[in-house]
């Protein structure tokens, strides 16, 4: 599990999956995952599971999607309050991008 | 912003090499803009010094290097340089336009000149397991020290290279506990080796800082040598690795987060999406641009800075950033730059030691070409070895008819992450050189973009 060494106070809330989760303004994505324990967000095209890996933008396996249906990297994207992420599980959901 | 903005020159990252050619050309009476995809500037070696900054005596662990960066951030927001945060670059094209896109709208900007400085990336490590969640590359690793202080106890790092003992020491300083280290390059010198280590004598620091790094980890942590054959294991996420040993003996080691590094390479994708000419660089495993002293590359007024132009490292980055700027300056005033020899030297002074640490860190190819035929090759298109060397035996004539064949290099990350092992999968094969096999063939957009997107631009073009 990640956690941070002086962790900041947290000003702000972001749903995943509809559940809340306490932030802070401009943290990364992927960062708020990994600290929940979610290392796998993501579903390659067999179905295995995937999560971040390379944390800048290159290997696209941290793709989430946004409320809007557009699919963003966890890694290039920053919470703001409100925000909510929905993790894509299978192929068959991202078929409706 | 309206279509069609002018500038005297475009720089693409804002990383060392990206700063520093902002700052020099802003100097120089130039009208310049940056554009770079984060909210701030520093690329990754830098990234989030300016927030970082602020809360310094919070972060000690990152160490000098990563501060040394702050100099450089401070310099370049004094400057007149126009910077654009958040901004995607997709295209660019032979006549200095730039495409890209910013809070959900496209945009484009014309250049007199452009710069490209965005850096490195992380080698491809298709070892078996790699894909797992749980197991991310070291950079990862050091990006989310940077961007959070983040990082996991009890985790085990894999590989080699100096951003991986960089980033293992960085974690201890942190107070992280780290279960294992287990370093994959050989652990005796060749003869070469020897005589490469005499021009990285001129760069003492670095060879000092390496093996004080070394010593605390070796201190610190389960240390394994000269480890051959890893495989990652676990079903769903990651739960261990395995490896043999400098003796012979298999080894097994327990992990909930692994991470793993064999060296970066330039991140190719914007300049081989441009048509610049490219070499391949036999001694660093990859591709360059192929550039003059200055950075210009095969397309007039399109010039490379920085990493992106072969592994140098960050002050390297800063000079060739400031050489880059001070050409463009002196065609735009239409005088002529002095002291080629002396820039040519300076070039090589600074990046002394690189032979050497290419030759000590050289990728095996185990970690080149899977050894394991379950080993996923593409990522994005969840294709194994066996997959794509079942597509090269068919006969294809190289990367590109690959993709026809398998959809190799066709997902999401464009062939970013399995375009040199398919090249090397084909040089094995069939007996090519592997520049001959070549890269696979990069064509914008280089990021996804969004009907939507594209709309605004389209606007713009009708209010043009």
């Amino acid at each position: 599990m990640f956690r941070q060494v002086r962790p900041q106070p947290q000003d702000i809330t972001i749903y995943i999956d509809d559940r809340p989760c306490a932030a802070r303004v401009g943290d990364l994505l992927a960062n708020i995952l990994l600290q929940e324990g979610m290392s796998a967000v993501h579903a390659a095209p067999n179905g295995t599971p995937r999560g971040p890996y390379c944390m800048m933008g290159v290997c696209f396996d941290c793709m989430v999607r946004l409320e809007d249906g557009r699919f963003e990297q966890a890694c290039q994207t920053y919470a703001e309050d409100g925000l909510r992420i929905y993790l894509p599980v299978s192929v068959v959901d991202e078929s409706g991008q | 912003m309206t279509a069609g903005s002018h500038y005297d020159l475009v720089i693409i990252g804002a990383g060392p090499a990206g700063m520093a050619a902002g700052i020099e050309a802003s100097r120089g009476g130039l009208r310049v803009l940056i554009l770079d995809d984060q909210p701030a500037p520093g690329g990754q070696v830098y990234r989030h010094i300016s927030q970082n900054a602020v809360r310094r005596e919070a972060v000690p662990y990152l160490g000098g290097d990563y501060w040394s960066g702050q100099a450089l951030a401070d310099a370049f927001a004094a400057s007149s340089a126009e910077l654009w945060s958040e901004s995607r670059v997709w295209q660019i094209t032979g006549d200095r336009q730039v495409f890209l896109s910013r809070h959900g709208a496209a945009q484009s900007v014309s250049a007199g000149a452009i710069l490209i400085a965005t850096g490195a990336m992380e080698r491809p490590m298709p070892v078996r397991g790699w894909t797992l969640p749980g197991v991310m590359s070291v950079g990862a690793a050091q990006t989310m020290l940077k961007t959070a202080g983040s990082g996991a106890d009890g985790a085990v790092f894999a590989g080699s290279g100096p951003l991986f003992y960089l980033t293992i020491w960085q974690y201890l300083q942190a107070g992280f506990a780290v279960r294992a280290v287990i370093d994959t390059a050989p652990a005796r010198m060749t003869l070469a080796q020897y005589w490469l280590a005499l021009p990285a004598l001129l760069q003492p620091g670095l060879l000092l800082k390496g093996l004080r790094w070394r010593a605390a980890i070796r201190r610190k942590t389960d240390y394994f040598v000269q480890a051959t054959s890893v495989a990652i294991t676990g079903e769903e996420q990651v739960t261990g690795l395995s490896f043999t040993d400098a003796g012979g003996k298999r080894q097994t080691i327990p992990a909930e987060h692994l991470f793993i590094h064999q060296g970066v390479v330039p991140n190719v994708s914007l300049t081989m999406a441009s048509d610049l000419a490219h070499r391949w660089c036999s001694r660093q495993l990859c591709w360059h641009p192929r550039t003059d002293l200055f950075g210009e590359s095969s397309v007039a007024g399109i010039f490379v800075a920085g990493d992106g132009m072969g592994i140098a490292g960050a002050a390297a980055a800063v000079s060739s950033g400031r050489l880059a700027a001070r050409r463009i300056i002196a065609r735009a005033r239409g005088i002529a730059l002095p002291m080629a020899p002396v820039w040519r030297l300076l070039k090589w002074r600074q990046a002394a030691i690189r032979p050497f640490l290419d030759s000590l860190f050289r990728p095996p190819d185990e970690w080149r070409v899977p050894q394991d035929d379950k080993a996923i090759v593409c990522r994005c298109e969840a294709l194994t070895k066996a997959d794509v060397a079942a597509a090269i035996a068919l006969g294809v004539s190289g990367p590109n008819q690959l993709k026809g064949y398998c959809r190799a290099g066709m997902g999401r990350c464009q062939g970013r992450m399995c375009s040199l092992t398919i090249q090397k999968m084909i040089h094995d094969h069939g007996g090519q050189p592997e520049d001959k096999v070549g890269h696979l063939r990069i064509r914008p957009p280089i990021r996804p973009l969004t009907v939507g997107e594209l709309a605004a631009l389209a606007n713009d073009d009708a209010n043009a």
